[in-house]
């Protein structure tokens, strides 16, 4: 059963259980430096061995995952398309999941590996790709959506310096 | 592979406010009371809060277009 609503904790949870290797980016990446905003999906850039691609397609096959279609016709994503350059736009059972190959400007995973911080959100733990890197990208894309949220994100980092806060 | 320096909040504005000085100006009007809440809360606590603001937003949504 596919959800409009999105389960985060759910969908990060399904991905470290099968040592998937990936960097959170995106809204949920603000969310958890301490932005207070919402998302309606999981943004990752997932790292592109063979091994860790068979491990994400897994999940997602584990996890009914269908590609957000405009058109309604029921695709589900295929390996090829995980090795590819693009995006996936995806429903799972735990909300929207959207895997970046790469990104808008054609960084991957092994070019962000050093842009990300580890955080601990409960058991789980993340690569996030870090907050000035999150504002450069947000700043860059091009789109309205990603402009207004890079005020938000300047704010947060400077209140993250001052003393007490982190 | 180790993390790159961080730049500071300092040096992040600055590089933004070459390009699109707005944004800078725009980040000083931000309501910081919402951010300090926010960084009080642990990561866990910020996903959740996060999961559930949202799937509010898309039940008011969804029943906004039912009517």
């Amino acid at each position: 059963m596919h959800r409009s609503t999105v389960d985060l904790e759910g969908l990060l949870r399904a991905l470290c259980e099968r040592e998937i290797a990936f960097v959170i980016v995106g809204g949920a990446a603000a969310v958890l430096h301490g932005a207070p905003t919402t998302t309606q999906d999981l943004d990752i850039v997932p790292e592109q061995s063979e091994a860790n691609l068979d491990r994400l397609l897994a999940m997602l096959q584990a996890h009914e995952t269908l590609v957000r279609d405009p058109a309604g016709r029921r695709l589900e994503p295929s390996a090829l398309a995980l090795r590819g350059r693009g995006q996936l736009q995806l429903i799972t059972d735990l909300g929207p999941l959207d895997i970046l190959c790469r990104l808008h400007d054609g960084r991957g995973y092994e070019e962000l590996a050093s842009r990300c911080v580890p955080i601990e959100a409960g058991d789980l733990h993340l690569r996030v790709l870090d907050l000035p890197t999150l504002i450069e990208i947000k700043s860059g894309t091009g789109r309205v959506r990603d402009r207004l949220v890079v005020p938000l994100l300047i704010a947060l980092m400077r209140e993250r310096e001052t003393p007490s806060q982190g | 592979m180790p993390a790159l320096p961080v730049p500071t909040a300092a040096e992040v504005e600055r590089t933004i406010a070459e390009q699109d000085p707005e944004l800078v100006e725009a980040s000083y009007e931000i309501d910081r009371t919402l951010l300090r809440w926010s960084l009080g809360l642990t990561p866990l606590e910020r996903l959740r809060a996060c999961t559930q603001a949202t799937n509010t937003l898309e039940r008011l949504r969804r029943a906004s277009l039912d009517r």
